[in-house]
């Protein structure tokens, strides 16, 4: 769409978690295992575009998410921001920026005080924030623009259903005129008719208010609808990127292809469901990944020798980049032919 | 082959009992599924699609009551059953898996003494051959993609994946052999390439052992791809039903339209997705009418006024006045163009 100038810099990012330490680990003197959550990203989301980020649990996708906004401190790697380096800022400093960075979290019910009525759950984060009156929004207002009417004003997060949870929760982010978000599966726990319309009122936000989104799922056909470009992430490391369009129509990386024909599209019979597992297993856990690529334990075009090492994210075509050592002899493989038909 | 019926619910009511109320959660719900045939029961939460399944496995809450209406497997009346030839039917005849595999699991005990015990409650002692079972179990596990499964089965469930678990709940059913699986939510708490996994397996059974499953899911892409018909269900009563090609390529029924409207597609992209507006009415307070009138762009006089039959249509059966060439709607519709 009319994606502008870069607003969002990630270079070479990692957020590692550590194993707390117990005193037996202490005496013997373990250094504590780390998780590699997230392992040497790198993206550009322009301004007014919808990024989506696509993964399995475990990805990472979620951990990227949280570390670009500052919740979870970055183990390497920079993060900027409108030309700003936010990669490690004070409490002030990322107070101020919480302002323009906003998230919209998976679970509307966790993030919303049981015992406050929506509008003061509305009106909080101008207390927090202490907005001064004139760049407020009245209740009414932010209530229009989730589409909702001032009736619910006066309830409370129970009396609300799903969808109207998750609105409410998009209405809390949209208080503070963020330009960018970050939405975490925003459509996960409801009904396809409810999704559809939060899905629906994320590309009217993006064009009424020239909002920037981040939006992070585990369903890939619901970016086919919403993004522009798209990463898919797989172990902590980003596998394809590109163009959300030339990834859903011509997916590259092996694994971006077994998650697409896990994936299936809703026209009847499109795919054979017997052989719609292109891949055996379980994603190793991120505490012990396989060295070099990350996928080659499951990949059915891993070769010895080649794959050892980690690969690159490479450009295959205009904008669209893989990271996979055996590009482009792979498409040569039997296995590649096969399963054409299934993505 | 499969065409042969093997499972026919008829006219099913069901109610859910409190101190304050009576909620009809089932109105009037047909559906049949033949052998080796697997039929998807669609529909958003609250619908009554889990309600129907525990129905059929006479598994329903102490409040719930069947009101109305027969579940026949075979020829036999599974509400006129008493609880003990019930118990019987359950794993020999139906089979029933969850969306959570550790709720069907119990975390004290091996995997071994659980299938064991599973099989013992429901087949005959004096047939019962812990050995021969043994072997049988290891086999099935390694049919369905556990490895080293005879080391394995002395394995607790927290050793195995949430994947692995769904697979070792599956074989468990299946060691029985069962002509009916019920499977409900089976693959909604799992990752898309485990998903995958588990659906292919379902898949492969339905081919090599003439399998029928019911299977229950909102994942109306899912049901697109592994099923033969769907049963779409909307606030406790069927609204259409068919073969899965002509319902999801062109479905009748306003609901169904809307349903498969707001679901994003791969490779078209559209400006908007199509949503439905209002809310799901409360069982409590069911409007007169079609239960689909007050979201429904195409209600009329007649929708509100009365309850739709079940009709067939263009080889489906749909409940709804619009498709009904016999009732007052057509003529609602004049009304609205002279007006």
């Amino acid at each position: 769409m009319s994606a502008g100038p870069d607003l969002l810099h990630v270079d070479n990012l990692s957020t590692h978690f550590a194993d707390r330490r117990g005193v037996i680990d202490r005496v013997a003197r373990r250094t504590p295992s780390v998780v590699r959550a997230v392992d040497g990203v790198d993206l550009v989301v322009a301004h007014n575009e919808i990024f989506g980020l696509v993964g399995e649990s475990g990805c990472g996708k979620t951990t990227l998410g949280r570390t670009i906004l500052g919740l979870v401190p970055a183990a390497e790697g920079t993060i900027r921001f409108d030309g700003d380096d936010i990669t490690d800022l004070g409490r002030g400093e990322r107070r101020a920026l919480r302002r323009r960075m906003q998230m919209i979290f998976q679970d509307p019910y966790a993030s919303l005080s049981p015992r406050m009525r929506v509008s003061s759950l509305l009106t909080e984060p101008y207390r927090i924030q202490n907005t001064p009156r004139g760049e407020r929004y009245s209740v009414s207002e932010l209530l229009e623009m989730v589409n909702l009417s001032t009736e619910q004003a006066d309830k409370y997060p129970h009396e609300l259903s799903g969808g109207q949870a998750r609105r409410i929760g998009i209405a809390r982010t949209l208080a503070l005129r963020p330009e960018f978000i970050v939405a975490d599966e925003p459509t996960s726990g409801l009904d396809v008719s409810a999704a559809a319309a939060i899905l629906n009122l994320i590309q009217d936000l993006r064009r009424e208010f020239g909002l920037t989104f981040l939006v992070i799922t585990h369903n890939v056909n619901t970016l086919s609808f919403l993004a522009d470009r798209l990463a898919v992430m797989y172990l902590g490391r980003i596998v394809e990127m590109g163009r959300a369009a030339d990834v859903l129509d011509s997916p590259s990386h092996p694994y971006t292809r077994a998650l697409l024909a896990a994936v299936p599209g809703i026209d009847p019979g499109g795919a054979d469901i017997e052989r719609a597992a292109l891949i055996e297993g379980e994603i190793p856990s991120p505490r012990n990944p396989p060295s070099g690529c990350r996928f080659r334990t499951r990949c059915l075009h891993a070769r010895a020798g080649v794959c050892e090492q980690s690969p690159e994210l490479r450009e295959i075509a205009a904008g669209h980049a893989i990271a996979c050592n055996r590009w482009p002899e792979v498409q040569q493989d039997k296995e590649w032919s096969r399963a054409a038909d299934l993505v | 082959m499969s065409g042969e019926p093997l499972l026919r619910v008829e006219h099913l009511d069901v109610r859910y009992r409190t101190a304050e109320t009576d909620l009809p959660v089932l109105r009037d719900v047909s559906i049949h599924v033949d052998r080796g045939e697997i039929v998807g029961i669609v529909g958003e939460s609250g619908c009554g699609k889990s309600t129907l399944s525990s129905a059929v496995m006479r598994l329903l809450p102490p409040n719930g009551m069947i009101t109305g209406g027969r579940i026949c497997l075979g020829d036999r009346d599974l509400t006129a059953l008493d609880p003990e030839a019930i118990r019987r039917l359950r794993g020999p005849e139906i089979a029933m898996i969850f969306q959570d595999p550790l709720s069907s699991l119990n975390p004290v005990f091996p995997v071994w003494t659980q299938i064991r015990d599973a099989v013992a409650a429901h087949v005959d002692r004096r047939d019962f051959d812990a050995t021969a079972l043994r072997a049988r179990a290891a086999a099935t596990l390694v049919e369905l993609g556990i490895a080293d499964a005879v080391r394995r089965l002395d394995d607790y469930p927290h050793q195995f994946s949430g994947g692995m678990r769904q697979r070792i709940v599956i074989a468990m059913a299946l060691l029985l052999k069962p002509d009916l699986l019920i499977a409900d939510e089976p693959t909604s708490a799992l990752d898309a390439t485990m998903q995958a996994q588990i659906v292919s397996i379902l898949a492969r059974l339905r081919r090599e052992r003439n399998l029928a499953v019911m299977f229950v899911t909102h994942d109306l892409a899912l049901v697109a791809n592994l099923c033969d018909r769907v049963v779409v269900m909307y606030c406790g009563s069927v609204v259409e039903t068919g073969p899965v090609r002509s319902v999801f390529r062109d479905p009748v029924h306003p609901y169904t339209r809307a349903l498969i409207g707001a679901i994003p597609r791969r490779h078209e992209h559209v400006e908007r997705l199509v949503t439905i507006r209002g809310s799901v009415p409360s069982l409590s307070q069911l409007p007169a009418g079609c239960v689909y009138a007050a979201r429904c762009d195409l209600a009329r006089a007649t929708c509100r006024a009365g309850v739709p039959d079940v009709r067939e249509h263009d080889g489906r059966l749909v409940r709804c006045f619009a498709t009904d060439p016999a009732s007052t709607y057509a003529h609602d519709a004049a009304e609205v163009a002279e007006g």
